[in-house]
């Protein structure tokens, strides 16, 4: 009885490992499907976790320029920068910026990214609309009438990229997660290999 | 408008001595000398005042005892009932009271009885002691109605003096004693033969019958001048528009209208309130009454805020005094750096002091230590100006300073391309600087440069050692640099001899220049480089639309499709951000720019007058300038600018209590940081606004002090700080805001929130807000006493708005908001647009309201004395009744004067004011002194009006009455042609509003228009008034033109 019943729990093992490893097997195969289809091996697998790098990049950059003008109109609204040196100071980042911004939504766009070009296009609309209206950079003769909207833009915009941020950090993650287990897939495929 | 007959005219100033002596005896009693029958009770605040003095100085808090003044005599002295208005079915109470008790009639003195809550805290103990010695010296007998005039709040309970009329504000007018209809300036004679009475509420037959007969019933034998319904219905003005009796057409009588013949007029009330507070030419609040909520706020539609003249010429003897405070520095609070000023309480012996705005507890610095007498008083407050003034000058010590005070630099940058060779203005503009040269402020240590351009720009070495000036062309436009790295700029003093041959050569120099084009943007960044080591005031002259190198500017609004749509605005803004950023350059390096233009044709002066609004400059627009016409004005304006004292470098700050904050600034200037105006030169002729907002829910303190404080450089070369103090009460009570609200700053608000309206949206929204704001307030006026009163069909306004729905249609009509593309060129409407966004008030309104007067029959007058020129200078109200066509009348609006021909003038005096060519083309004929005395006696009053308004030349205008309706359409404030057909609807509509508005009342009488709400819904009441107004006037001027013509 103990005997069989042992037995039975043995075959359950190697029932649930015949599973497990079936799963294993089968992204394998996904794997090297992957990579066969590509073409370069390893190489569309690479592109993308280096373009997820690139973003994530460019978003910490936006981040960062969003935030640094949000300074400089607190600093301004404190008192502690004139309005001459805060507009220059803004104004010196607004078209980088849109040029940075710009690219990050068109190279979602290049690469068939639909959801993140989606989530980024109103940003990128506004900012092209501002500038065709010439109203991009900042007045510094009215500045202060215009400072809490500003802020407030600012603040939307800040918003943005951080969400855009977790997004690109999730990809980027996962990518690399994709990246670097499809290589130990790769490894445990040859070492799984002198099993049989 | 303040009478200055009445005993009580120059009050204020007598009211401080006694404030300072306290309580010693001696020097009342002298003033108590008639004590009037049956006053014992007068020397009770005294008494009152004498066991506890001090408490009121130390804290602020403590309700001053001043308060308890009652007269012992057990009537319940009711100040301020929180309802002010018992309702109008109830008998109203103590009328006419027997002698001997005191006929306190507590509703009616509305212009400022304060609610109780203010009074204690006026730490300023003036106040209510002041106002006894006034009344003791009264020697009158009882029932005279002058004495109710000028100082109603003040009146006291006494027995004695049964028939004050209580509600008569300003106002004294020779009816008021019988009907009560206290508006009124006193009507100008002859025009309106009909009603004399009429420029109030509607006499009592109209409108108020009602109340009177029953009145008259439930009181028989009541003192016929007053009664307590009465005093109810005088708490607002209140204009018919039923029927008036007799008239079968239902609709507003015009001739009811309140017209401001009087020009400005301030509130007075105020200032007596707390006499120490600065002079109202220096700063004036929307209203002084500040409300104590948020929802108080929301709902007084006008402006809240203040509008600041820091610099007003004040007359002589009212200089404002310069206080030295050498070693000691200037005293100010540590934490909010308030200035030192009359609301300071002194206390801890005289140790310490209390921030009137912050109240913190500050040290008084030794130097600057005096005792404090008994009554809290410090014992050196003679000899300090600063603490019983609400004006005063410190003189600043180098902390105060980031460089040495700079010298006074004027820098001229000088169109002379062809258009300006042959407009002449090159000419005018070098004589008039040469003969200003003597008057240029700040001799030995004033600085001047010029710069002259076309399609190059000449630079002019005026080193003392040359004896002609070395001119330098640079043509290089894109690479601007200064050719000569000093003597560009050069000391008048030294170098006096070759600026003097510059100028005499400088209109010949250029004679036969036949270029065309204007490097203006490249000239204007030279002269920058130049100044950018000083600062100064640069004086562009220019004459043609900028066409080359940087900032070039193109042609446009002569595009009529583009009005009307969103895109109208964008006309009125620069169309170069250049002229912005130089703007923001310009400020920032103390340059502050004042453009001349004069072209015939469009010169963008959106664009140019953006370097004047943001360097606190101004714009001066000559259009189609010729030397041989408008080289009077240009010489005088430009003499003025070069001459009138300027204050250079300089900042202001307003400051104000905690618990409100100034939220907005309107007018010609560049914010510095949040609060703080950069104004690179600042002088008499300019004024700023700006709006306060509530910070907090709630104002838990009953008073609220403003601060204004410039701080500048004299020409003298000392750095100055200019403080002005002033407080206002904190109120509950909406109608008592809309009681002691000043029409003239708010008009100054809603004049540069409408214009700077213009520059984001239209014109028609720009109007169309303001219209909005008025109705509404007055909407919310009305709702204040509809539960009250059966108003019937009348519009109810507070007496101290009573000219604001002129002001708002005057405002609209103005040459900034009025009409759409064809009704004022567009450089005309930027210039006013500008021009208007600096005015002081006074001045705004005269531009608003322009005084009309007859002079005909003075100048026949065989031999008229010189000294009667105020009588002869009665202003007549703009409706086309006040022009005869056998008249000769002057219209004046501080900007010109338009001389009016009547077609049926006598030709002698057409001849003998323009000599041969009086028959000719009234437009070509210049006015010239003739050698007769009826043309010296124009020319005396041409001459006596421009003196009373030196800021601009008034060139005079001469039209003939055929030509009347024109200028009357061309010029500003005159109605546009309305047709008869939309008077109708305005009418009609009229009525609807007032009826539908009004609570269910049926017994209106002859108004049968069924209630229309539609029209209320869509329409405001006042556009309607407004509309009405203005097409009566056109109505009753088409009449005349009607039968002028058959």
């Amino acid at each position: 009885m103990n005997v069989e019943d042992d037995e039975d729990r043995e075959l359950e093992k190697l029932v649930n490992f015949s599973e497990w490893y079936k799963r294993f097997n089968d992204v394998r195969v996904v794997v090297k499907q992957y990579f066969s289809d590509s073409g370069g091996g390893g190489g569309k697998m690479a592109w993308d976790l280096i373009f997820w790098v690139l973003c994530f990049f460019i978003n910490i950059a936006l981040l960062a320029s969003s935030f640094y003008q949000l300074l400089s109109l607190s600093d301004l609204e404190a008192d502690h920068l004139n309005p001459f040196e805060a507009a220059t100071r803004i104004n010196s980042i607004v078209l980088p910026e849109f040029l940075l911004q710009g690219f990050f939504c068109l190279s979602f766009l290049l690469t068939w990214h639909w959801f993140m070009f989606i989530s980024t296009l109103p940003i990128t609309v506004y900012h092209v609309m501002l500038y065709l209206n010439r109203k991009h950079l900042l007045d510094v003769t009215e500045i202060f009438r215009d400072l809490n909207t500003e802020k407030k833009y600012r603040f939307v915009k800040l918003a943005v990229y951080l969400l855009l941020f977790t997004v690109v950090l999730f990809r980027l993650l996962s990518a690399s997660i994709f990246f670097f287990f499809a290589w130990k897939f790769e490894e445990l495929d040859i070492r799984t290999s002198l099993f049989y | 408008m303040r009478p200055s007959s009445t005993p009580f005219a120059s009050a204020p100033p007598t009211v401080r001595p006694f404030s300072s002596s306290g309580p010693v005896a001696g020097s009342e009693s002298s003033n108590f000398r008639p004590t009037p029958p049956g006053a014992p009770s007068t020397l009770t605040p005294f008494s009152a005042v004498g066991p506890s003095p001090p408490s009121r100085f130390i804290d602020p808090s403590v309700p001053s005892p001043s308060v308890k003044s009652v007269p012992p005599s057990g009537v319940p002295y009711q100040r301020f009932p929180t309802p002010p208005f018992p309702s109008a079915a109830q008998t109203p109470p103590n009328r006419a009271p027997p002698v001997g008790q005191p006929p306190f009639q507590p509703p009616a003195s509305h212009v400022s009885v304060p609610p109780p809550s203010f009074r204690p805290q006026t730490q300023v103990p003036p106040v209510p002691m002041g106002s006894l010695p006034q009344n003791a010296n009264f020697p009158e007998p009882p029932s005279d109605p002058s004495l109710s005039g000028p100082r109603p709040n003040f009146q006291p309970p006494f027995p004695g003096y049964p028939s004050k009329q209580p509600a008569v504000s300003q106002a004294p007018s020779p009816f008021s004693a019988q009907q009560g209809s206290f508006m009124a300036p006193p009507a100008p004679p002859s025009p309106f033969p009909i009603q004399q009475v009429s420029y109030g509420p509607p006499p009592p037959v109209a409108n108020n019958l009602g109340y009177q007969s029953r009145d008259q019933m439930q009181h028989p034998g009541s003192a016929p001048p007053i009664g307590g319904v009465q005093s109810l219905t005088e708490d607002f003005s209140s204009l018919s528009v039923a029927s008036m009796p007799g008239s079968i057409e239902p609709g507003l009588d015009y001739r009811t209208l309140p017209r401001p013949l009087d020009g400005d007029e301030v509130p007075s009330s105020f200032l007596e309130m707390y006499p120490m507070n600065c002079d109202p030419r220096y700063l004036r609040l929307s209203t002084s009454a500040i409300p104590n909520s948020q929802s108080l706020v929301s709902r007084w539609h006008l402006p809240l805020g203040a509008v600041v003249c820091p610099l007003a010429e004040a007359p002589e003897g009212e200089e404002v005094p310069v206080i030295n405070f050498a070693s000691t520095g200037i005293i100010r609070c540590r934490r909010c750096r308030t200035y030192v000023n009359p609301y300071v309480t002194f206390t801890d012996a005289g140790r310490k002091w209390r921030c009137n705005i912050c109240s913190l507890l500050n040290d008084v610095p030794g130097e600057y230590f005096a005792n404090l007498d008994a009554t809290g008083r410090r014992v050196d407050l003679d000899q300090r100006p600063e603490l019983i003034k609400g004006s005063v000058e410190f003189v600043a010590s180098t902390e105060y300073m980031v460089r040495p005070p700079m010298p006074p630099l004027y820098f001229f940058l000088i169109d002379v391309s062809i258009s300006a060779v042959r407009s002449g203005m090159i000419g005018v503009v070098a004589q008039t600087i040469r003969s200003c040269l003597d008057e240029l402020p700040g001799f030995p240590r004033t600085q001047i440069g010029f710069i002259t351009y076309d399609s190059t720009i000449h630079f002019y070495n005026m080193k003392s050692s040359l004896t002609q000036p070395q001119m330098m062309v640079v043509s290089d436009l894109d690479d601007i640099f200064v050719p000569l790295p000093d003597d560009l700029l050069v000391n008048l003093s030294e170098s006096r001899n070759v600026v003097e041959t510059f100028l005499d050569s400088l209109p010949s120099m250029f004679q036969d220049n036949v270029n065309v084009e204007s490097a203006f943007g490249s000239a204007l960044k030279a002269a920058f480089l130049v100044m950018s080591q000083l600062g100064g005031k640069l004086l562009i002259f220019q004459n043609s639309l900028p066409s080359l190198g940087v900032g070039r500017l193109k042609l446009r609004g002569d595009d009529l499709r583009v009005y009307g749509t969103d895109k109208e605005h964008i006309l009125r803004i620069p169309e170069d951000p250049f002229y912005k950023q130089m703007a923001a350059d310009l400020t920032k390096y103390q340059i502050g720019v004042n453009v001349y233009a004069f072209s015939d044709k469009y010169t963008d002066i959106a664009s140019l007058g953006t370097l004047a609004k943001y360097t606190g400059g101004q714009v001066y627009y000559y259009p189609s300038f010729q030397s041989d016409i408008h080289g009077e004005k240009l010489r005088h304006e430009l003499a003025r600018d070069l001459t009138r004292e300027t204050a250079w470098e300089a900042v202001m700050r307003i400051r104000c209590g905690k618990g409100i904050r100034f939220s907005s600034y309107h007018g010609n200037f560049m914010l510095r940081s949040t609060d703080l105006l950069a104004l690179p030169a600042v002088d008499c002729d300019k004024a700023y606004a700006m709006q306060l907002s509530l910070e907090e829910t709630l104002l838990t303190t009953q008073t609220v002090y403003f601060q204004v404080a410039l701080l500048y450089t004299a020409s003298c070369g000392e750095r100055r700080i200019r403080v002005h103090t002033a407080a206002a009460p904190v109120v509950t009570d909406l109608g008592e805001m809309y009681r002691q609200a000043d029409t003239g700053a708010i008009v100054s608000l809603f004049c540069r929130l409408a214009i700077e309206k213009t520059l984001t949206s239209k014109l028609e929204d720009a109007r169309n807000s303001l219209q909005l704001r008025i109705v509404k307030a007055l909407r919310e006026y009305r709702n204040l006493y509809a539960v009250q009163h059966r108003l019937g069909a009348r519009l109810i306004y507070p007496e101290s708005l009573k000219f604001l729905c002129l002001y708002g249609l005057a405002l609209s009509k103005s040459v900034p908001l009025k009409g759409g593309y064809a009704d004022a060129q567009l450089d005309e409407r930027c210039a006013a647009g500008f021009t208007m966004m600096a005015l002081p008030v006074k001045k705004l309104l005269k531009l608003l309201y322009p005084s009309l007067t007859r002079i005909d029959e003075y100048l026949l007058k065989p031999s008229a004395p010189a000294d009667d020129f105020k009588n002869i200078m009665k202003r007549l109200p703009l409706v086309a009744e006040s022009l005869d066509s056998r008249g000769l009348y002057i219209y004046d609006d501080g900007f010109r004067f338009v001389i009016w021909f009547g077609r049926m003038l006598s030709p002698d005096i057409a001849k003998n004011l323009l000599g041969p060519d009086f028959a000719a083309e009234l437009s070509r004929v210049s006015l010239t002194e003739q050698d007769n005395e009826m043309s010296r006696r124009l020319m005396k009053i041409l001459k006596k009006l421009r003196e009373s308004d030196p800021s601009y030349y008034q060139l005079p205008y001469l039209v003939r009455q055929d030509g009347w309706y024109h200028w009357l359409c061309r010029l500003d404030n005159a109605n546009t042609p309305t047709s008869p057909a939309k008077l109708m609807i305005y009418r009609s509509s009229l009525l609807n509003v007032v009826n539908s508005s009004a609570p269910a009342d049926e017994s209106s009488p002859g108004v049968k228009t069924t209630t229309g709400k539609k029209g209320f819904a869509r329409l405001g009441l006042l556009s309607m008034v407004v509309a009405s107004i203005s097409c009566l006037d056109v109505g009753q001027r088409q009449k005349t033109l009607k039968t002028g013509s058959a």
